[in-house]
């Protein structure tokens, strides 16, 4: 439906002069998207390649660059920590995707509905989308410490051992987990919330005269209807989940050992810690890959639905 | 028609307008930066970029004042600071600066840090820049922390050291009395005693913690050293960590952790040592003379006291803190930042900035006598005693080209004992092993 109409709106501005109106199409729709075509050469296009370059190179940042070749991925392939940080990055991301997702639908069909105190509500949730991440992990570090955190000392109250979240290697990630969960619930609440809000009420008063219960409209209207919602959610936060960095960083510096290192943490540490930016390079480039392929299937996804 | 024209280029007008900054601020290749060749110090007006971090209020202080005084005598010299901030992020922006070739002048460098940007050739060799008798006047440890073969890249500016932090109401109800002089430290042994009497009596979670989170796994070595250790072997080409002296190094930290007594922080990870001792949880740190007014601060209701670092056969040591200055060898005007730093790091100026600063001075001709700290003098008088044990050879180690993989190193091997139970038979060998990677690349 929305081709066709372009097509016509085109077609009424051709008509009072076709020659001049050709030339224009040619370069004034370039002109507009300019500035952003620029900014995404200067910021994603060339720095991607330059990484590239970079990638072939053994360099430690401040001294001299020397060509490599491929031998950066080479070794990355044959380094056991490369293999343990895709692990934990897929571990990661199928800890935090569903639940946020669950979570954050559950919030939005919660505060879709008229309440008390409803903004206020919807405030809170949102809240940690505003809150700087690096506060974020600082604030859920304490809770979680084994020491003086909060979290620990309520066990003890309730007759339970303490536990060591975020020095144990075993559980180390489910503390930041958590906290991610937290963190993205907000931000993927108000996309759902927009996503209910485009159901037509139409078709819940039509179940209503049919008898449909709470539930029924649940799996059988808003569910159905929420297809591409959920799509959008799904990938945004799978690309979220593998860039992720800046909480990871701050809760547990990628330790104890290996065991939160995720692919990102693994660049950096690479990168500032061991002096290897071929390396880190070399892994950004494989990181990039994987996105985009993410991003294809999302596409692809995205037309079949059409 | 016409109209449509004006439009069309009144489009390309403003896209034009919008395009062209960013080109110039976004893609734009500046200019390197040409080295100036003649030494001879210019009268011309000259502005020197001096990057460094302020570490505190007094670190401010310590700073500018003796930057407007070097200002007043030299007025044709003006220093551009540039205050970042501290820890890793400073490293970074500064490795990206150097990477990018916009050199500052005169860089703060920790001396561990200092090895990597020798061994990049970006640091002005600045032997013939400074006075022949100030050099002779550096304590060997720290000439030799900014010599490489003779040749003097850095200034040692300042230096701190470690003390052990005790909690003084634990240690009157645990009856334990502090030494009271430094060849009266604690042994190894008795350290040992004395921990476990405190976590007892005092009834803490853990006994001690000890300053070396963030990467900072190389403030254990102070114990490896009073051992007659060595973590790299005598010409520096491999590691020298496994031997018998090594392994007891090991095995020390491998006792504190596997008797509690230790709390589990490890040197990997961004716990904050100073908070888990302000806290109560334990009753000793082995912390930095620079921790003491965050204590004050933090410590509600509860008093402190420092001690000396154990020893070991008659042998102690601490670690070798603090920063020196460096010039870079393409920044624009060379000889007056050599001539600033010479300034900053001449007897008179560093006794002043450390007096200010709490910092300890790295001349010898500033004896401990003539020092008036503003703050903490009592106690800053026993690091004085303390800072001498550090050993010349740990220092040269310590600005190795590789240290920084090398703390690495250090920090994940630290961890193991902590916080997996590993045994200390196994991280020697695990730690060879990377010490000797890192070497390799």
């Amino acid at each position: 439906m929305t081709e066709i109409k372009i097509k016509t709106f085109s077609k009424g501005i051709k008509q009072p002069n076709k020659s001049t109106s050709k030339n224009q199409q040619k370069y004034i729709p370039y002109l507009f998207i300019a500035p952003n075509l620029i900014l995404f050469f200067c910021f994603m296009v060339i720095p991607i390649i330059y990484t590239f370059y970079i990638s072939l190179n053994k360099w430690d940042l401040i001294g001299e660059a020397k060509w490599i070749g491929f031998q950066n991925y080479v070794s990355l392939f044959s380094d056991e920590i490369f293999w343990i940080t895709l692990w934990n990055t897929v571990y990661y991301s199928v800890g935090t995707v569903p639940l946020i997702m669950a979570i954050s639908l559950l919030f939005a069909v919660l505060l879709n509905q008229k309440i008390l105190f409803r903004p206020f509500f919807r405030s809170s949730i949102y809240m940690p989308v505003v809150v700087s991440t690096v506060v974020i992990g600082m604030l859920w570090s304490w809770i979680f410490n084994s020491d003086y955190g909060i979290l620990n000392y309520a066990l003890n109250i309730i007759g339970f051992q303490s536990i060591d979240w975020l020095t144990n290697s075993k559980i180390a990630m489910i503390p930041v987990i958590i906290t991610t969960i937290w963190t993205r619930t907000g931000y993927n609440m108000v996309i759902y919330l927009a996503g209910l809000q485009s159901i037509p009420k139409s078709y819940y008063e039509a179940s209503l005269i049919d008898g449909a219960t709470k539930m029924q409209q649940f799996i059988y209207i808003t569910f159905p209807l929420l297809k591409s919602t959920n799509l959008f959610v799904l990938v945004m936060a799978i690309i979220y989940s593998f860039k992720s960095f800046d909480i990871i960083y701050v809760m547990t510096r990628g330790g104890p050992g290996t065991s939160t290192t995720t692919i990102v943490q693994y660049i950096y540490k690479l990168a500032f810690e061991s002096g290897k930016m071929g390396s880190a390079s070399a892994l950004g480039i494989i990181l990039f890959l994987i996105m985009l392929t993410f991003t294809l299937i999302q596409i692809k996804v995205g037309e079949d639905k059409r | 028609m016409k109209s449509l024209k004006v439009k069309s280029i009144l489009a390309i007008f403003i896209s034009l307008s919008i395009m062209l900054p960013m080109t110039l601020t976004g893609c734009a290749n500046k200019n390197e930066p040409t080295s100036k060749t003649d030494d001879t110090v210019t009268s011309e007006p000259v502005t020197l970029d001096f990057t460094y971090w302020e570490g505190s209020p007094s670190d401010k202080k310590g700073f500018d004042t003796l930057i407007s005084k070097f200002e007043n005598e030299n007025p044709n010299i003006k220093i551009n600071k540039q205050i970042l901030p501290s820890g890793s992020k400073y490293y970074e922006s500064l490795d990206t600066r150097i990477a990018g070739k916009q050199y500052p002048s005169i860089a703060r460098v920790q001396y561990q840090k200092l090895g990597r940007y020798i061994d990049a050739g970006v640091l002005l060799d600045m032997t013939s820049y400074i006075d022949k008798a100030s050099q002779e006047d550096l304590i060997p440890a720290f000439k030799s922390a900014v010599s490489v073969e003779d040749k003097l890249y850095a200034m040692p500016h300042h230096t701190d050291t470690m003390g052990l932090f005790y909690n003084k109401g634990m240690f009157e109800k645990a009856g334990i009395q502090v030494p009271t002089s430094i060849d009266k430290a604690w042994t190894w042994d008795e350290f040992l005693d004395v921990a476990r009497k405190v976590k007892e009596k005092a009834g803490v979670k853990y006994a001690f913690t000890y300053k070396w989170t963030k990467n900072t796994g190389y403030r254990s070595l102070p114990f490896l050293y009073m051992n007659g250790g060595s973590i790299l072997n005598e010409d520096g080409t491999k590691a020298g960590i496994n031997t018998p002296q090594g392994l007891e190094y090991l095995k020390y930290i491998e006792t504190w952790s596997k008797e509690g007594l230790i709390s589990k922080t490890s040197p990997s990870s961004n716990d904050n040592a100073d908070e888990i001792f302000a806290s109560g949880t334990v009753a000793m740190e082995f912390g930095g003379n620079y921790i003491m007014s965050y204590l004050d601060e933090n410590m509600k209701g509860q008093k402190w006291g420092v001690t000396y670092m154990p020893q070991k056969n008659g042998k102690t040591g601490s670690d070798m803190g603090g920063n020196a200055l460096g010039v870079f060898a393409k920044s624009k005007h060379p000889k007056e930042a050599a001539k600033f730093v010479e300034f900053m790091t001449n007897a008179e100026n560093s006794k002043q900035f450390c007096e200010v600063t709490n910092f300890l001075p790295v001349r010898k001709s500033v004896s401990q006598e003539t020092m008036k700290f503003a703050t903490y003098n009592e106690e800053m008088k026993l690091f004085l005693d303390q800072v001498k044990t550090i050993d010349p050879k740990m220092a040269a180690v310590e600005t190795n080209r590789k240290f920084q993989p090398i703390t690495q190193v250090i920090s994940d091997n630290i961890e193991k004992l902590i916080l997996n139970g590993a045994r200390s038979e196994e991280v020697v060998k695990d730690m060879e092993k990377g010490i000797n990677e890192a070497l390799k690349d």
